[in-house]
């Protein structure tokens, strides 16, 4: 049994296909042949790492639109678990489902919509079971070095967020549709992750790097010149 | 004040010293203010924050601030101020410093940290005159821990620890905390409420407290999608109706002397307000709370009413 | 209002004063030219931050004083201005100590150096005026250095040589230096007053590591959510805290060249023929001294231990001193209630793996809370530590010296408060 950081997982999921290289969160880390990735994804990923392990697509995100009409997804991903675990069964995942949302103090027809949604994700993927814990050992334990003044927590790289890639959190699209759009200014300063700026005619352009998918200017541009799309860049 | 600086929204700084990047909420109204509040503030910044949601904003190895940044402890962001300002002032009196390396100091906490722990920190810094800003990004509740009630979660509201039940049919039955009153009563130079809706106004205010040294506080509504339960698209949109439904006036006191700095002409009934946020929900169903929605209502009315005569 | 004496020339340029402890740790502040001054009162430390707060408004010292709403809003102050390029001095005392406790943590992990003395009083419940060092061992664990002193020489010496081994940019680590309640902070002893030239010469200016300033933008004190950086910075500190044994001893060099005063990590009494050693620390090894003699006299081989330098641990120095010895006795003004003495079981560790260790490490609570500690409490723990070794026996829980006259006391005065006469 694994505890806190799991090492040696028998299956990884993963919420959205931006997150399977993010340097901190390394969600492939100690994954082997035999062990099994799922990915919330409507469409397959092509990156060579992932030739090497068996990976599971599954659109988790297109159903949490159907079923509760927001893109919510941990009862969605909590019953996947359960099902590639192949130790817990639909009553318990679904009773489970109902009490955590129940705690959340959530209304009876949202809680019911998220446990038909549980059980769609259930029904629909397969069971992997866990492997063994035998495993090559990763890694090596090493000394650390006293950095002096060098070893402070201190950031001196200031404005570096910009290298997370929060687009990925993005389910909507905000486009811009330069038609109907007078530049007039206001989604760039409502914006609240500065992720519009202006071009030199005024023009609004939008970070897609970045930008969360909020719709704040959708709703804030007075002349419904911001249309929204289902993000799919990402998959 | 001899020239306006901010009349119409084209009138913005256009310079961003908060990049994308954040791992705050998508829609956060507290992301948006300290934005807008830091194009009008300028360069040459330093933030000293206590615990809370924008807390996560600069975690190591990345900050999304092209200024300064320290992270203190919940209790004691002001007194952090205190240490700052004091450090730059006696160095560069004591000619150990050049000038040209001081920094304005601005306190941004939540309304946790304002109202409740840090309550006794503020309240010395004020009092012993210290050159600074105070933003209060009021989400009405301890948004970074789950939504737990603080003393600012307004009456009437649900939050993780004041949930609605048959015995609390209105959820949180404490008022919420009057900070501007509470500031006031210092007698600081300049105390404002500002709304991420209003943007003119709040930069007009900051443009303002410029001139002044000393304790310049502002109390910023900050909607909050995740805890207050509505759409990270309308953040915008609520704070705007927190201002027109007279629930948010916005103010400002120099030396004590209040004005406002905006009266709807006609207030929206507060229900438009409370019925599109998950937080009053309970107010609405399974069936209408009229005496609660009352209160809330007579509350706004008689605020006003002072105000208006 | 000039509480000093006459200065009673001794040559040298030498200046001997009569001084309070309080006076003493305000005087290496002014010596030490610090920047910065917050401050909160507390007894029995508020005579320090008196004498400086008029100092600094007759224009006698170029510093800021400030006084604070709370010791934790004063600590905070004192290790943001330190991060910015202050040299800091502040004091407190028992429940501010306390009060302020997180912000030790912080300041030390912001590896802001400054120094914070500590008047030494022990900690309610039930409250009390008087010493014990239950305060300033709690904050043993927060990555400040600690300095303890006996008397009001050392009590200024040793804020000096904290600056200077704080600011050290091989350290970078604030420093507590304790001087107890009463026993030093009211005690008038004869001070040799350091020169301003030669303090000037052993203290250079304070030089910050990444300081906030417009010109180069820092974020500090910020998360560090990913486990593995926050082992390492803290372990960072770790070095850096042992760094200061070796940045101590350089200082300590120097300082006596300058002043002719020597100090080192811990100072040895009658220890080279002794077979039983008394370890204790602060203003009761004078008294402790005293007990040694005497025992002396009697013809019995005792000696001391002071333990001045308590973090870093000035582990190889205690095994030095007290390795092939008989019997240590080790004296905890303090008491980890459920457990016993703080400093016993590191003194325990330390010798633990030699093969020459002592037979018996008797563990004593004395003095707690002011409690005076007699020779005959002293003898007591020698021949109980001693019958012990004989028996090849272990202590059996720490021993409390606590006499009969005191017992006696106690039960009146239980008498009275339950009603009786
Ligand atoms: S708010 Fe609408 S009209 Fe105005 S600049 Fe933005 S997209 Fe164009
Ligand atoms: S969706 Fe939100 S984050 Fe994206 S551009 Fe619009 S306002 Fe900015
Ligand atoms: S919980 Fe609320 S205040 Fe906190 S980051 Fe999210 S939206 Fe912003």
């Amino acid at each position: 049994m694994e505890r806190g950081h799991i090492f040696n997982p028998s299956y990884v999921l993963v919420t959205t296909p931006s997150l399977l290289f993010d340097m901190t969160v390394k969600p492939l880390e100690g994954m082997a042949e035999d062990s099994v990735l799922f990915v919330n994804s409507p469409k397959e990923v092509s990156i060579e790492q992932l030739k090497k392990i068996r990976v599971i697509y599954g659109d988790l995100t297109g159903l949490a639109l159907k079923y509760v009409g927001k893109d919510i997804l941990s009862a969605a991903m909590g019953a996947v678990a359960c099902k590639l675990s192949g130790l817990i069964s639909l009553q318990s995942t679904l009773g489970a489902v109902e009490e955590e949302l129940a705690e959340l103090g959530l209304e009876t027809d949202i809680i019911e919509k998220n446990v038909q949604l549980a059980k769609e994700c259930y029904l629909s993927t397969e069971s992997v079971g866990l492997r063994g814990l035998n495993h090559k050992p990763l890694h090596k334990v090493v000394e650390v070095r006293y950095l002096g003044e060098k070893g402070i927590p201190d950031l001196l790289s200031v404005g570096n967020t910009a290298l997370r890639k929060t687009g990925s959190w993005r389910v909507f699209k905000p486009i811009v549709d330069k038609n109907l759009c007078t530049a007039c200014s206001i989604c760039y300063i409502y914006c609240p992750e500065a992720c519009i700026s202006l071009d030199e005619r005024g023009y609004p352009v939008i970070n897609y790097d970045h930008c969360k998918g909020c719709l704040v200017c959708t709703t804030e541009c007075p002349r419904n010149a911001i249309r929204v799309e289902r993000e799919t860049a990402w998959s | 004040m001899s020239i306006i600086k901010y009349k119409t929204l084209k009138d913005v700084p256009k310079e961003e010293f908060l990049v994308p990047g954040t791992p705050l909420c998508a829609g956060c109204g507290a992301l948006q203010v300290m934005r807008l509040f830091h194009k009008a503030l300028g360069g040459d910044v330093v933030w000293v924050n206590a615990a809370g949601c924008v807390t996560l904003m600069a975690t190591f190895p990345y900050t999304p601030l092209k200024s300064s940044w320290f992270y203190i402890a919940m209790p004691s962001a002001p007194a952090g101020a205190q240490g700052i300002r004091d450090a730059l002032d006696i160095l560069i009196k004591k000619g150990k410093l050049d000038p040209t390396e001081n920094l304005k100091v601005v306190v941004v906490t939540g309304d946790g940290a304002a109202s409740d722990i840090g309550l006794q920190a503020t309240s010395g810094a004020i009092h012993r005159g210290l050159d600074f800003f105070y933003l209060c990004v009021d989400n009405e509740a301890y948004g970074n821990t789950g939504f737990q009630a603080s003393s600012s979660s307004p009456m009437g509201s649900g939050t993780a620890t004041t949930k609605p039940t048959h015995l609390y049919p209105a959820g949180n039955v404490l008022p919420k905390k009057d900070l501007f009153e509470i500031w006031r009563s210092h007698r600081p130079p300049y105390v404002a409420t500002i709304s991420p809706s209003h943007v003119i106004d709040m930069l007009r205010k900051v443009e303002k407290s410029l001139s002044f040294k000393g304790p310049k506080l502002f109390l910023a509504l900050s909607p909050c999608p995740t805890g207050w339960g509505a759409e990270t698209s309308e953040s915008v949109k609520l704070a705007k109706l927190a201002v027109e439904t007279g629930i948010w006036p916005l103010k400002e006191a120099v030396y004590g002397e209040v004005t406002h700095t905006y009266i709807p002409s006609k207030r929206k009934p507060v229900e438009d307000y409370l019925k599109v946020q998950r937080r009053f929900a309970h107010l609405f169903k399974p069936v209408k709370n009229e005496s609660i929605i009352a209160e809330i209502q007579k509350q706004v009315d008689e605020y006003w009413s002072k105000v208006e005569h | 209002m000039s509480k000093e004496c006459d200065k009673s020339g001794e040559g040298d340029g030498m200046v001997l004063k009569m001084l309070t402890g309080s006076q003493a740790v305000a005087w290496a502040a002014r010596l030490a030219r610090v920047d910065y001054i917050p401050a909160y009162p507390i007894t029995p430390q508020t005579e320090i931050i008196e004498i400086l707060s008029e100092w600094v408004r007759k224009g006698e010292m170029d510093a800021m004083f400030v006084q604070m709403e709370s010791e934790h809003s004063l600590l905070t102050a004192a290790g943001t201005a330190a991060a910015t390029g202050a040299r800091v001095f502040t004091a407190t005392s028992s429940q501010g100590l306390l009060y302020g406790f997180e912000m030790l943590y912080n300041i030390a992990g912001w590896r802001a150096p400054l120094v914070l003395v500590n008047v030494a009083r022990a900690l309610a419940a039930p409250i009390t005026l008087e010493p014990d060092h239950n305060d300033v061992l709690a904050a043993r664990d927060s990555g400040f250095l600690q300095f303890h002193t006996e008397n009001v020489q050392e009590a200024l010496d040793l804020v000096l040589l904290a600056y200077r081994v704080a600011e050290d940019h091989r350290v970078l680590l604030p420093a507590i230096v304790n001087i107890d309640g009463f026993h030093l902070s009211y005690t008038r002893e004869s001070v040799d007053l350091p020169e301003q030239s030669a303090v000037d010469e052993f203290l250079p200016e304070y030089k910050p590591v990444n300081p906030i300033r417009a010109s180069a933008p820092v974020a500090k004190g910020t998360p560090v959510l990913i486990p593995p950086l926050y082992s390492f910075f803290k372990y960072q500190m770790h070095m850096a805290s042992r760094n200061a044994l070796n940045v101590f001893m350089d200082a300590a060099k120097e300082f006596e060249r300058l002043f002719s005063r020597t100090y080192a990590p811990v100072e040895e009494y009658m220890l080279d023929d002794a077979d039983t050693v008394i370890v204790m620390s602060n203003s009761f090894t004078s008294i402790g001294k005293q007990a040694v003699n005497a025992m002396r006299e009697e013809g019995h081989k005792v000696g001391l231990l002071k333990i001045r330098l308590f973090r870093p641990f000035p582990t190889d120095d205690i095994i030095k001193s007290l390795r092939g010895k008989r019997c240590v006795v080790v004296i905890d003004q303090n008491i980890s209630v459920g457990k016993g003495g703080i400093t016993c079981p590191e003194i325990a560790e330390a010798l633990y793996h030699l093969e020459d260790r002592p037979k018996v490490i008797l563990p004593v609570i004395a003095g707690l809370g002011g409690k005076s500690i007699s020779l005959e409490e002293f003898k007591h723990a020698v021949r109980v530590a001693n019958r012990l070794a004989s028996l090849r026996a272990g202590p059996d829980g720490p021993l409390l010296l606590f006499r009969e006259d005191e017992a006696v006391l106690v039960e009146s005065l239980l008498k009275l408060a339950s009603g009786g006469q």
